[in-house]
């Protein structure tokens, strides 16, 4: 079998695997946390349900490792660090700048000395991950780091049962502030890409959050943490985590994501008007 | 063509090195090389001259077997205007500067 079939068999494995992770995880901590000693009957009946919430997602990210794969995995699998570098960068361009990544590429094909090319792929990597207008993601970022530092320093000191949550908040709005402001003056279409892929990372943080939380939650207050309902058994909170994220994501969200790309791309469509109003008369 | 800031000491060492040879298609690595410059530096710098309407990008016609096409560049029309803009003000800066570095 060769390099590439091998990568893809394994990564076939891996992702649904680390997608399953959080539901195995969750069964863990509710067989840890139970007061009394679980019957196999009640153990098997929470493996049933996480198996029930985990599966779909399982095999969603197998399909999407699939898809990916078929696109440009078996592509990547035959290239060198540099090379995979620059094309990991290269994915993250806007549409309008793919050109620029493929140029990037063509050239590294001509550069032979290893430690050349890794000096050259570093540095059109940089050029990918930061284009020209771009530089003010990286200070979204940089504020986002900070102000996780500083959440989480304070909810250490002040109220370590909100710790948890407080820095899934602030990551999550950092995350997505970055991703807005680096993604602001392109086109509408990767506007809402960008919009597709931060709801679906930004529920999936949510459920993982969510799930971290609740265990501990259950253990000091009682009840699940949407509500603090009592007398309900924890793999409650495995319902409410999956069914509240859907409804802030596919209510609150998606719009959300729709008017940003819109406001986004607006700079970009002036930008355009504005040169075709300059243009020379054909 | 949009209003454009002073360039800095790089683009302006891009667009010079452009300058030379105004109407030969160049290569990205070959100008890292040329300048001593970064790609990571060079890059941005191609893209936002091509932005601004003042560099031309096309693509190799007839790529050897086995590797892909090779993005070129070449300055336009506006661009050797801020060319020669550029190396006029190189120029009387370097003249500027004669004297004092004589009498020094």
């Amino acid at each position: 079998m060769n390099r590439g079939r091998r990568l893809g068999r394994v990564g076939g494995l891996v992702v649904p695997a680390a997608a399953a992770t959080p539901f195995v995880a969750l069964w863990v901590g509710m067989m840890r946390s139970a007061d009394d000693p679980l019957t196999v009957r009640a153990r098997l009946d929470m493996a049933i349900w996480m198996a029930v919430f985990g599966t779909p997602w399982m095999v969603a990210a197998w399909l999407l490792w699939r898809a990916w794969w078929r696109r440009a995995g078996a592509e990547l699998s035959v290239l060198d660090g540099p090379a995979l570098l620059l094309a990991a960068a290269a994915t993250t361009l806007p549409a309008d700048r793919r050109d620029w990544g493929a140029a990037m590429t063509a050239e590294l094909v001509q550069v032979q000395n290893p430690a050349a090319r890794w000096r050259f792929a570093a540095g059109c990597a940089r050029a990918a991950l930061y284009p020209p207008g771009g530089n003010r993601a990286a200070v979204a970022g940089a504020l986002t780091f900070a102000a996780l530092a500083a959440t989480g320093l304070a909810t250490d000191a002040a109220l370590p049962a909100g710790r948890v949550f407080a820095l899934s908040f602030v990551g999550l709005v950092g995350g997505l502030a970055t991703l807005a402001v680096a993604r602001s003056g392109r086109s509408f279409r990767s506007g809402l890409w960008a919009c597709a892929w931060a709801t679906v990372l930004g529920g999936l943080l949510i459920v993982v959050a969510w799930l971290a939380e609740a265990p501990r939650w259950y253990r000091q207050v009682g009840g699940l943490l949407l509500d603090g309902e009592g007398g309900v058994g924890m793999g409650a909170n495995l319902g409410d985590a999956i069914w509240w994220t859907l409804i802030v994501v596919v209510l609150w969200a998606l719009p959300i994501g729709v008017l940003g790309a819109a406001a986004g791309s607006a700079p970009a469509r002036r930008r355009r008007a504005r040169e075709h109003d300059l243009a020379p008369p054909a | 063509m949009t209003r454009i800031r002073r360039p800095s000491a790089q683009t302006t060492a891009v667009v010079l090195a452009f300058s030379e040879q105004p109407a030969t298609w160049r290569y990205g690595y070959d100008l890292c090389q040329q300048l001593g410059l970064k790609a990571g530096s060079v890059y941005p710098i191609l893209m936002r001259l091509a932005d601004r309407g003042l560099l031309e990008t096309a693509w190799e016609h007839e790529a050897p077997a086995g590797r892909p096409p090779r993005h070129l560049y070449r300055l336009t029309g506006p661009g050797r205007v801020l060319a020669a803009t550029l190396a006029a003000e190189a120029t009387s800066r370097t003249v500027g500067r004669r004297p004092r570095l004589e009498g020094a």
